[in-house]
């Protein structure tokens, strides 16, 4: 008799698990599906703003969120307003569906998602002991495979930053924002020390760029260093990554400088992934 | 209300009597000595160098300087920029515990110069702005003190134009940095300088030392703050040019320095 109970139980549980709602990826309920899901403009730093249209006669929705495009989605919030503010600690995807007791929405919302552009190409750049025409100098481009090296020497080059050796060692390295400097023709970019790859705790909505622990001037490099984010001119945050920093094996003082990055493409937030 | 005026007057009569009375007792317990002219004629004559000769005792303001107003070229200005950095702190502009830089606090850079770094020089000239900085010397009648920038070292580097610095303003500096002493941040800018053996002999161990050095292959210039153990503070300008040898100006340093204190 105890078995029959467990095993009735049991079977309740894996029908419960199975219901519609709780596979975002397949809802399978009866409700109309939610609609216009966006990321609001008034995102910012880790602070992803939802909204969508209404779904009338609910009783409210879950919001579902992912790293990657095929993970596992977890259940970040259950509101019933059509807003939802989720802040995040990765860049990642997101889906909502409307809720009505136990019925759902028959499919999920479109996806949106935060994710930046990963440009993975290598790029090298150099400080000012290596041969002067090694690229010193780095832009920022918005699509994968965009961003530029030159000589931060080149007025013609309006770089977002260049790399400088203020104290003449072998891999000693700044990155010099693009605006300062003996080569400061560039545009002004802010840097900071991560303390973690998927995003940045401190950051501004000011034209003026962020303060406290952002350098608006210079940052060192470390050889242990794997990370800097930069937030750029125009309010966009990158991050570089597979820093690389080593001796210029061609000249006495000279230090390389190799790194991809990625860039997100919506003004203001500091989501990246865990590269 | 009158007499609380004239109440007022003879109090502030009376306090700078006192005042002036001190300065008198402590002017004489540490005046400089009366043949310093004698002294500074003796340095000069040494091997074919132009020089440039100053002492300040702090604590009575007393001074003797000697071709005051020639100028000298410096090849790292950090004694005037460490003076314009204070003057900025002080002012809440750019204040010298400001982590400048990940890992670099402003009066850390203002170090690294004094220890002869042309790059961090120039980085602090570059923090402040060339313009700010010529305005400072400007207006605060600092004539003797032209400041273009540090020559670089790099390959291809731009050409500076050579900065100079006078025995009047140096004073001025010194005076500026004792002034602040008190402050942490200023004494650690000018501690450890880069002294010769031969001037750590000459300053033995009993003094607290803030110096800037700077050399160049034909000339020496050095600028210090020597916190004695007596109730007397020196600063020390010995400028020379033209010099064939930076060890004559070495020799002309320990020759003041003796004269000052024997």
């Amino acid at each position: 008799m105890k078995k029959l109970g467990l095993m009735i139980l049991l079977t309740g549980i894996v029908l419960l698990a199975g219901c519609a709602g709780d596979n975002p990826a397949n809802p399978g309920g009866t409700l109309a599906d939610v609609t216009g899901l966006t990321i609001d403009a008034t995102s910012a730093g880790q602070n992803v703003v939802l909204t969508w249209n209404a779904v009338a006669d609910v009783d409210g929705y879950y919001v579902y969120f992912r790293t990657t495009s095929t993970g596992t989605w977890d259940k970040v919030g259950d509101v019933t307003a059509t807003t939802y503010t989720h802040t995040a600690t990765s860049a990642g995807y997101y889906v909502v569906m409307a809720y009505k007791g136990s019925d759902t929405s028959a499919n999920n919302s479109n996806e949106v998602n935060t994710m930046p552009v990963d440009d993975t190409t290598t790029y090298t750049i150099y400080d000012n002991y290596s041969a002067a025409d090694e690229h010193s100098a780095f832009i920022f481009g918005k699509t994968s495979g965009s961003g530029q090296t030159g000589l931060a020497s080149n007025t013609n080059f309006v770089q977002d930053i260049y790399a400088w050796d203020l104290s003449k060692g072998d891999t000693d390295v700044w990155l010099l924002s693009g605006n300062w400097g003996t080569y400061g023709n560039g545009r002004q970019s802010y840097m900071f020390e991560p303390a973690q790859a998927g995003y940045c705790d401190v950051w501004t909505t000011s034209t003026s760029g962020p303060s406290g622990p952002w350098f608006s001037q210079s940052y060192m490099l470390y050889t242990s260093d794997a990370r800097v984010f930069v937030y750029l001119y125009d309010g966009y945050y990158a991050k570089i990554y597979n820093l690389s920093i080593s001796a210029d094996p061609n000249t006495a003082n000279g230090t390389i400088v190799s790194f991809s990055y990625e860039i997100q493409t919506i003004a203001g937030l500091t989501l990246f992934t865990s590269k | 209300m009158t007499q609380s005026y004239i109440g007022l007057l003879i109090l502030t009569v009376l306090v700078s009597s006192i005042t002036g009375m001190e300065m008198l007792v402590s002017s004489s317990d540490a005046s400089l000595p009366g043949n310093l002219d004698e002294t500074f004629r003796e340095i000069s004559s040494l091997s074919g160098a132009e020089w440039g000769l100053g002492v300040v005792e702090f604590k009575t303001g007393e001074e003797k300087t000697f071709e005051t107003n020639s100028q000298f070229p410096i090849e790292i200005p950090h004694l005037p920029l460490t003076a314009f950095a204070i003057v900025l702190s002080n002012e809440g502009i750019i204040p010298l515990d400001d982590l400048i830089a990940r890992n670099e606090f402003f009066w850390e850079r203002l170090h690294w110069a004094q220890q002869g770094s042309h790059g961090m020089c120039q980085a602090v000239i570059w923090s402040m702005g060339e313009g700010r900085i010529n305005e400072w010397l400007d207006s605060n009648g600092y004539n003797g003190t032209v400041i273009n920038g540090v020559q670089q070292n790099y390959p291809e580097c731009p050409i500076v134009d050579t900065n100079y610095i006078s025995v009047n303003d140096a004073m001025a500096f010194l005076k500026i940095v004792y002034g602040n002493i008190d402050q942490s941040s200023v004494r650690n800018i000018g501690s450890n300088p880069p002294l010769s053996d031969f001037n750590r002999a000459t300053l033995g161990l009993d003094n607290v030392i803030y110096a800037w050095i700077d050399i160049t292959e034909n000339s020496k210039l050095m600028f210090l703050i020597i916190d004695q153990p007596v109730d007397s503070d020196l600063g020390i300008v010995v400028l020379a040019k033209n010099i064939d040898d930076p060890a004559d100006v070495d020799q002309g340093f320990r020759t003041l320095y003796e004269a000052l204190t024997d």
